[in-house]
């Protein structure tokens, strides 16, 4: 038992992958390093996919590849509408990342989403671009009157929801990957053979592709509200 | 795995930001242009056949009223001609019956002109006979009177 909390915790456990030697050493976590290869799978895959796109007669590829992208892109311009439509991209990049990065576990990778880092990133690169969107359309005046609304007796509250939410995407994120994770390292030691397989399908695919959902249909909808006039 | 450490979080921020260029380069851009290039293709093809339509449905409403209009010329026409022959007939037939007439007439005075001819010949004839048969009355009279006065 002592042996398995061991290999748990190293399994767990972040490591260093190579260390930047200046500033006293920088360290580059394994999280990182999966982080390049997702964006070096993402950039090939889409390379790939778009590399014979037509405008008459699309083959059954492209037109598989059109109606996923724009139904991506019009689940994001329902919630955003035409104002935030310059926001798409990034929301679908970071979808895209998020459920890759949940399902890579599969390939024998540790999920950079387990890493805290990560999320920490990912909810302070939200906040950012929601408190930014919100800010873009109504001016810094118009930014700082809306933590009045609806009413001026919930401003602190609203001056929480900037720390709260990015903090709440973060850990929501994080715990669920890193419970996951967790989970099938137990299910995989207890059963290695079978059972792992559904649980897989659930941990893997459908918890990881549900957070990534959760994760940009949140920031989505917490810029919606920024964006939105009064 | 709870370590949190400011440079790999700026790293995984410029990794993201790196990705989401490319992605927008790669993926979104690509496919959301290929979409509505394709849209504006349908519109204008859409726009076109709307055109062609408004054409084709006012040159139809043209040629219907240049039918129509055919039409009754036609029927002016044929009007025209009617009347004119029937004037032409009416005329024609009001010559022939004066022609028929003065011929008549003419036929008739040359008739009575004979008549009058045949009639004056025929009297010259009776008083000539009548002088001859006179003469020989006379003349066998005479011979006779002396016989019988002899």
């Amino acid at each position: 038992m002592d042996e398995f909390v061991e290999e748990l915790m190293a399994q767990l456990n972040c490591e260093t992958v190579f260390t930047i030697p200046i500033f006293g050493g920088i360290k580059i976590y394994e999280s990182i390093v999966v982080t390049w290869i997702i964006m070096a799978i993402l950039v090939l895959i889409s390379i790939l996919v778009t590399r014979n796109l037509k405008v008459e007669n699309p083959g059954k590829g492209q037109l598989l590849l059109e109606s996923c992208v724009e139904g991506i892109y019009n689940f994001f311009l329902d919630i955003l509408g035409n104002k935030g439509k310059r926001y798409i991209p990034y929301l679908i990049t970071v979808a895209l990342y998020i459920g890759l990065s949940n399902m890579i576990g599969i390939f024998g990778f540790k999920p950079p989403t387990k890493d805290i880092n990560v999320t920490i990133a990912l909810a302070l690169m939200s906040i950012v671009l929601i408190e930014a969107s919100g800010i873009k359309q109504r001016g810094v005046k118009g930014w700082l009157k809306s933590y009045k609304e609806p009413t001026a007796l919930i401003t602190p509250i609203n001056i929480m929801e900037v720390f709260i939410r990015p903090l709440s995407l973060c850990m929501r994120l994080f715990g669920n990957i890193l419970g996951a994770f967790v989970i099938m390292e137990l299910i995989k030691l207890l059963i290695p053979v079978g059972l792992p397989v559904v649980f897989s399908l659930y941990f893997d695919f459908f918890d990881g592709l549900i957070q990534a959902y959760v994760f940009v249909f949140l920031t989505s909808l917490f810029m919606s509200e920024k964006i939105e006039e009064e | 795995m709870l370590n949190i450490d400011f440079w790999n979080i700026a790293f995984l921020i410029i990794n993201i930001i790196i990705l989401y260029l490319l992605m927008k380069k790669f993926l979104v851009k690509p496919v959301m242009g290929v979409i509505a290039k394709r849209q504006e293709l349908i519109d204008s093809k859409m726009n076109e056949a709307l055109m062609t339509q408004e054409e084709a449905d006012s040159k139809k409403a043209e040629y219907e009223e240049k039918l129509v209009n055919a039409h009754s010329e036609a029927k002016e026409i044929i009007e025209t001609a009617r009347t004119q022959a029937q004037a032409e007939k009416k005329e024609i037939l009001d010559g022939a019956r004066l022609e028929s007439e003065q011929i008549k007439e003419k036929a008739k005075q040359e008739i009575q002109i004979e008549r009058e001819k045949a009639q004056h010949e025929v009297e010259a004839e009776v008083t000539q006979l009548a002088m001859i048969a006179a003469r020989k009355i006379l003349k066998a009279g005479g011979v006779n009177d002396t016989d019988s006065n002899k």
